[in-house]
């Protein structure tokens, strides 16, 4: 079960930056980053293991009685969820085929063009089941102060550390968080396997 | 039952939704979440529920599809949202718009035709009814889900419908809503609906909005529909009334159709580059018209969005298609195509419909303004057959009635441009002088909402009631008595059994006329409606009913054996026209001599 959260980040790191990534100046380049930089974040969170007691409430959904053959296999069920959230980044916003493509054969015009469709689908995912706004409201580049008793997960001081809160610097990134989530419930296959990312297509 | 909670139902023909309120809370009604099957793997919960049905191969998907709880993986048929994506690709076992096919005069709604022209055997398809009434199960149950300890039954139900639906079309929406364990509703119409949204969003600001003898255009185009009506503001005794004066025809014309334009616009412009595209990468291509469509009518400062369309393969670099949607083909294709600026006298090309299949009634005419022109005349002509009506409405010059104010509704008004071209239309028609539009305008989920704030009202007796009783007039069909002449049929009469505006709780005995029943025999009329004769009063005859009346169903009622009269003897009967206090029309005839009557049956005129 508390496998879920790694997997989930990622999920989230990459919808973030899908979404608010502006493609309008110059796509390519910007896009080309992404991509890189998704895939290497899904191949670090692949291996990660981590512990937290939000995977439990992401997860107890499948407490259900009507399903009792899957409710011990929290394990598999936790994963399942996080591939059901890919399988539906997938679905919409062709996020797998986006990173399993291969980069290097293919002009930025054709990388652009395929990031719109990313950009288009997957953000349309992530606002249905996450309300995403600013962890701080100022403006990039701009002085803040941290007052005293602020919440360490939330800021990330760099830089001269020392001394006492408040601490004056500059906002780098403003950051994000979840206001509040309505991911979906998932049913686990039946066979104890994972769902797949996306099925095979067959026109018949 | 006492009543605890009100709760509104908004049965879209593309899109349903409902709202909740507390009866003591003044607050806006809340919109619920519906769950609904969003992939094979997932089931999540949504404010907007897909009208959409798919029947599903048995071996299509595994057998733990996720499905909403109270299905316990028994539903054979699949709702909302996977339901509409998926069927998008599997078209043959796809039901949409079965709202439109509970009005469709030429198909028995509870014949099980759908998916219409599908391959699948009759066992496997639907009929409209039951496709309605799977609907408004499955929204009862997410309301169940959400409020488990809460007796439906204590609470005050309303659900819309279109203004255009009659007496058939409504007494069927009613049925389908008790077969799915929804009793004793209430039907509203949409506009109104939208109206009363509008009024408890706006507070008591909303009086200051209108005053009286102004006319207000409900006009509501949503995804697959348009619907229009006309309310007229009066003042009795320092407060403004409302009285609901005209109602539309039901019209299959929507925002879908905007996106299709837009999508065929740019595929015909890429072929002509040389670029072909399948099926698959179409249906992209009008969502992604549609997500356009909003970027560029909602962001002034840009001139074009690009647009890209992936192929269906896996490789998302090598084949997907760029191309671009400008503002020029925007507003040549939106809003000259859809929302032109016509003259008054324009109306709707009819379709040819002796040659059209049976199918649905689309409209065949795509500009929205020369329905709008027709709908301001017939209204015109509806005001003018009522006295009662003509000294409230001042006679305008020309064929058209002219609002003095726009409320909008329906996901096509989100861009101000589209409203803006309206209003310059109307005003196109009256001289230059605009309508105003009424401020407060929620594109979304208004329908829901207005219909809870209803059935609010209804309940605590507090708060607004539009004065709107039935939106037509309805007439009996009776055979001239004229003698015999070869080669010549004389025409049908129509008697009218319920005026224009009969309210609820209210009933009528047709005077004069008296019916003779034969007992063990099924009697059959032939009934008929209009939307245009205001000043019909029972008992007012129609000469030429055909053609000056619209068939709407016919009447049956069987008499059984009855105690002191043998088997075909002749009964007389009045007839008692009720219109019910939840606003549903049923017609009786009363033993002239006894207190024994029989209720008459609606059966929809299928040819």
């Amino acid at each position: 079960m508390k496998k879920s959260l790694p997997f989930l980040a990622i999920a989230l790191v990459i919808a973030i930056g899908v979404m608010f990534g502006n493609l309008s100046p110059q796509p390519e380049i910007i896009v080309k980053a992404l991509a890189a930089f998704l895939a290497v974040l899904l191949t670090i969170g692949l291996f990660m293991g981590n512990s937290d007691e939000k995977g439990q409430a992401i997860s107890n959904v499948r407490e259900e009685p009507r399903k009792p053959a899957h409710t011990n296999d929290t394990q598999g069920s936790a994963e399942a969820e996080v591939i059901t959230f890919l399988a539906r980044m997938q679905e919409k916003g062709r996020l797998i085929d986006f990173l399993m493509d291969d980069i290097s054969t293919h002009n930025d015009s054709a990388i652009g063009a395929a990031a719109r469709v990313v950009h288009q689908g997957c953000s349309a995912v992530v606002k249905e089941h996450l309300s995403i706004s600013p962890v701080d409201g100022g403006t990039e580049g701009a002085k803040i102060s941290v007052p005293p008793g602020y919440n360490a997960s939330l800021y990330r001081l760099t830089g001269n550390l020392s001394g006492k809160a408040p601490f004056n610097g500059t906002l780098v990134h403003k950051g994000w968080k979840v206001t509040s989530s309505k991911l979906p419930k998932v049913v686990s296959p039946e066979s104890g396997e994972l769902p797949p990312l996306a099925p095979a297509q067959v026109e018949v | 039952m006492k009543k605890t909670f009100a709760l509104g139902i908004d049965l879209g023909t593309s899109n349903s939704a409902i709202a909740w309120a507390e009866l003591e809370n003044r607050e806006s009604p809340e919109i619920l979440e519906i769950p609904q099957t969003l992939g094979v793997s997932s089931l999540g919960t949504r404010e907007i529920f897909p009208s959409a049905t798919y029947i599903p191969h048995e071996a299509e998907f595994p057998a733990n599809l996720a499905q909403p709880e109270w299905c316990e993986g028994k539903c054979l048929a699949l709702r909302g949202q996977f339901a509409r994506e998926h069927g998008s690709m599997v078209p043959d076992r796809l039901i949409t718009s079965a709202k439109s096919w509970l009005s469709n005069p030429h198909v028995d709604p509870r014949s099980s035709v759908l998916p219409w022209q599908s391959e699948l055997p009759t066992e496997q398809k639907l009929s409209a009814f039951e496709t309605t009434r799977g609907y408004l199960e499955h929204l009862r149950q997410s309301f169940q889900n959400s409020h488990d300890a809460t007796d439906i039954a204590s609470g005050e139900i309303v659900v819309t419908v279109p203004a255009s639906f009659d007496e058939v079309a409504r007494n069927l929406t009613a049925d389908a809503a008790e077969a799915a364990g929804l009793e004793n509703v209430v039907l509203l119409e949409e506009p109104l609906a939208a109206f009363y949204a509008w009024t408890a969003q706006a507070g008591s600001e909303w009086r200051n909005q209108v005053k009286q003898g102004d006319i207000v255009l409900v006009c509501d185009v949503g995804g697959g529909t348009a619907d229009f009506s006309l309310l007229l503001i009066s003042e009795q005794d320092g407060t403004l009334e409302i009285e609901r004066i005209s109602v539309g025809e039901h019209l299959l014309l929507g925002g879908d159709n905007m996106d299709l334009a837009l999508a065929y616009t740019l595929q015909s412009k890429l072929a002509s580059e040389g670029t072909k595209i399948d099926t698959w990468q179409m249906r992209s291509l009008v969502q992604s018209c549609g997500a356009a469509k909003v970027t560029l009518f909602s962001r002034d400062d840009l001139d074009e969005t690009p647009i890209s369309i992936p192929s269906r393969g896996s490789s998302l670099f090598a084949k997907t298609i760029s191309t671009k949607l400008d503002r020029a083909t925007l507003n040549s294709v939106v809003l000259d195509g859809f929302f032109s600026i016509t003259n008054p006298g324009e109306l709707p090309k009819e379709g040819k419909t002796g040659l059209h299949e049976f199918g649905l009634p689309y409209a065949s005419d795509p500009v929205v303004s020369k329905h709008l022109a027709r709908f301001l005349q017939r209204s015109l002509a509806n005001v003018r057959a009522s006295v009662a009506l003509s000294q409230m409405v001042p006679k305008p010059p020309g064929d058209l009635l002219h609002p003095t104010a726009v409320l909008f509704n329906g996901g096509a008004f989100k861009a101000e441009a589209v409203r803006k071209r309206v209003i310059e239309l109307l005003a196109s028609w009256n001289h230059g002088v605009a309508p105003v539009e009424l401020q407060g305008f929620q594109p979304d989920l208004a329908v829901a909402r207005g219909a809870a704030v209803y059935a609010r009202n209804r309940v605590t007796g507090r708060g607004l009631r539009i004065k709107a009783g039935t939106s037509r007039s309805y007439y009996l069909g009776l055979e001239s008595s004229m003698p015999a002449i070869p080669g010549f049929i004389p025409p049908l009469k129509g008697v009218c059994v319920v005026p224009q505006g009969m309210e609820e709780g209210t009933e009528h005995v047709l005077e004069g006329r008296e019916f003779g029943l034969v007992t063990g025999q099924e009697a059959e009329f032939r009934f008929f409606s209009s939307e245009v004769r205001s000043g019909d009063r029972p008992g007012t005859i129609v000469e030429n009913a055909e053609e000056e009346l619209e068939e709407t169903a016919s009447l049956k009622v069987e008499l059984p054996p009855l105690e002191g009269f043998s088997l075909g003897d002749m009964i007389p009967v009045r007839l008692h026209a009720v219109v019910t206090a939840l606003g549903n029309l049923e017609l009786w005839m009363h033993h002239t001599r006894s207190e024994k009557r029989w209720q008459l049956s609606f059966n929809v005129r299928t040819e």
